[in-house]
């Protein structure tokens, strides 16, 4: 068949991608500190030119065209899948036990199963030991954890508190601090669900002690702004509706016409 | 795609921006001290499909160019600190300030503070603090046995004590001016702290150097109008409803596109 018909075909397939990514931060609209993912479209024949270099044979031969066939030639395709770490808003919730970050770059540290993870959503709670936990269980890291492997414990009937540079109180004696770090290397970030992100090692994380970055009482709402949704939602809509009349004018008009008056088997 | 999809949608953005700006006017329209913010856009790009002056022929040439804009950019969302009104309290400890120039407060981690919230209390100790327990700079401790206190327009501060019959003076407010204070980073809780943009602090008596004087027993409020910040909700309304237009118009458009193959 034309080699057009599969370029739309792989165009559209790209469209539907990008329309999960969509919905899905449209479904987090309400998620405390969500980070809004975006996936970046590149045509094929650029990625092919950047794995082309690897090829052991040289251009324009014989040989190489075998391996290559360029008339698949501008085939749309996810490039890259991103997330945007843009600070989104922050609300006022009076609890003390939720915390808001200030800056796009600062992650709490959390232990789970899995290992240890970072995480923006700082609607914490207190399991039953009065280990300070997300919601899900997971103890909140102090920055002393790799040293003495302990979790920050509130005793009962005291009032917690904690400044604006993360140190917590228990009403005036500082008990610790919480671990807050910056990863050097956002890119390599991979959301794993519950709000956690994946990150490769300890040595990309630089320890933030000093200055403006958690407020107590507040938590950050995600950064989703729904226009930009919106706006991606009509333009992939409309890019698939124009995918489906270029397959039409191939299959129906130029085939199907190709077929009955030029392949009709009548004498 | 059409780029009128793309340019309203920064419209919507920077009307949720002043959306935004007018809000957090309208909650601070009671807060002592507090200074309105005023957001302020500007246009994007454009895109020249002809640069104005080039010729269209030997002997003439294009007198307007061809430029389409591309949209909204916010440029500042800059703090008005026009005077707000006095309210009187009758509290010793409330002071205004009519004028330029800010009270200078002790920060928790060390560092100095600025605000126009005059509204101070004393703590256990007889020292002067603001409302979160921040003290007043340079600072100034009222005796126990003080029966009433004084704070002339120079921020000269005396008190009247028990079994005495003429006033001591026991310190001295100083205020901090800024050769532009709508470069003070805002904290929160009231409170600025200076940067780059801001220049650094000028302290001297109140009166002197361009600095207003301290009014006692008075407060400053906001200098909010809520008339200005109802118009300003109303356009915004209007504004973000037309450029959701401009978008469902292009919807349309994109949708006759498609509609011309059958």
């Amino acid at each position: 068949m034309q080699n057009g018909y599969y370029d739309v075909t792989g165009a559209m397939v790209t469209q539907f991608n990008r329309l999960n990514v969509i919905s899905n931060n449209l479904a987090n609209l309400n998620t405390t500190a969500f980070k809004r993912d975006d996936v970046v479209i590149g045509d094929f024949k650029r990625i092919f030119q950047e794995y082309k270099e690897e090829m052991p044979l040289s251009d324009n031969t014989k040989e190489a065209s075998k391996f290559v066939n360029a008339a698949m030639s501008r085939v749309p395709q996810v490039a890259e899948h991103y997330i945007k770490y843009e600070q989104g808003g922050i609300k006022n919730t009076g609890n003390t036990l939720d915390f808001a970050l200030k800056r796009e770059d600062a992650f709490f540290m959390v232990e789970t199963p899995n290992g240890i993870r970072l995480t923006q959503n700082g609607s914490f709670t207190l399991n039953n030991e009065g280990v300070l936990t997300t919601k899900e269980g997971y103890p909140v890291l102090p920055s002393t954890y790799f040293q003495n492997q302990q979790y920050i414990v509130i005793p009962e009937d005291s009032e917690l508190r904690v400044d604006r540079s993360g140190a917590v109180y228990n009403i005036d004696d500082e008990i610790g601090r919480m671990y807050i770090v910056q990863s050097d290397d956002v890119k390599s970030l991979t959301k794993e669900g519950d709000s956690l992100y994946e990150f490769k090692s300890t040595d990309e994380l630089t320890t933030l002690e000093n200055g403006d970055l958690v407020a107590q009482g507040f938590l950050e709402t995600s950064n989703i702004n729904p226009v930009s949704e919106m706006v991606g939602l009509i333009e992939t809509n409309r890019l698939v509706e124009m995918y489906q009349k270029v397959m039409k004018s191939h299959m129906n008009d130029l085939n199907s016409d190709a077929i009955s008056k030029l392949a009709s088997t009548k004498a | 795609m059409i780029r009128s999809l793309y340019t309203a949608a920064t419209g919507m953005i920077a009307q949720q921006t002043q959306i935004d700006t007018t809000s957090n006017n309208i909650s601070n329209v009671n807060t002592i001290g507090y200074k309105k913010q005023r957001a302020e856009f500007a246009d994007l790009m454009y895109q020249t499909m002809t640069y104005a002056g080039t010729s269209t022929s030997a002997t003439t040439t294009s007198p307007t160019g061809i430029e389409v804009g591309l949209g909204v950019r916010p440029t500042a969302i800059a703090k008005q600190f026009t005077q707000g009104n006095f309210k009187e309290t009758g509290n010793s400890l409330d002071i205004a300030i009519t004028g330029n120039g800010f009270f200078q407060i002790q920060l928790p981690d060390g560092t100095t503070g600025y605000t126009r919230n005059g509204s101070f209390k004393l703590d256990s100790e007889g020292n002067v603090v603001n409302s979160d327990g921040y003290r007043l700079l340079p600072e100034l401790v009222i005796p126990e046995d003080a029966t009433q206190i004084t704070i002339g327009v120079d921020g000269m501060v005396s008190v009247l004590q028990a079994g005495q019959t003429e006033t001591n003076e026991i310190g001295q407010i100083e205020l901090a001016n800024f050769i532009n204070p709508a470069g003070l980073h805002s904290l929160g809780d009231n409170n600025y702290i200076n940067t780059s943009a801001s220049g650094d602090p000028i302290v001297s008596e109140p009166g002197l150097n361009g600095l207003g004087q301290t009014r006692q027993q008075f407060v400053e409020m906001s200098n909010v109008q809520l008339v200005e910040e109802m118009t300003d909700l109303i356009t915004g309304q209007r504004a973000y409803e037309a450029n959701s237009k401009a978008i469902t118009t292009s919807d349309e458009m994109l949708q006759t596109v498609n509609a011309l193959k059958q």
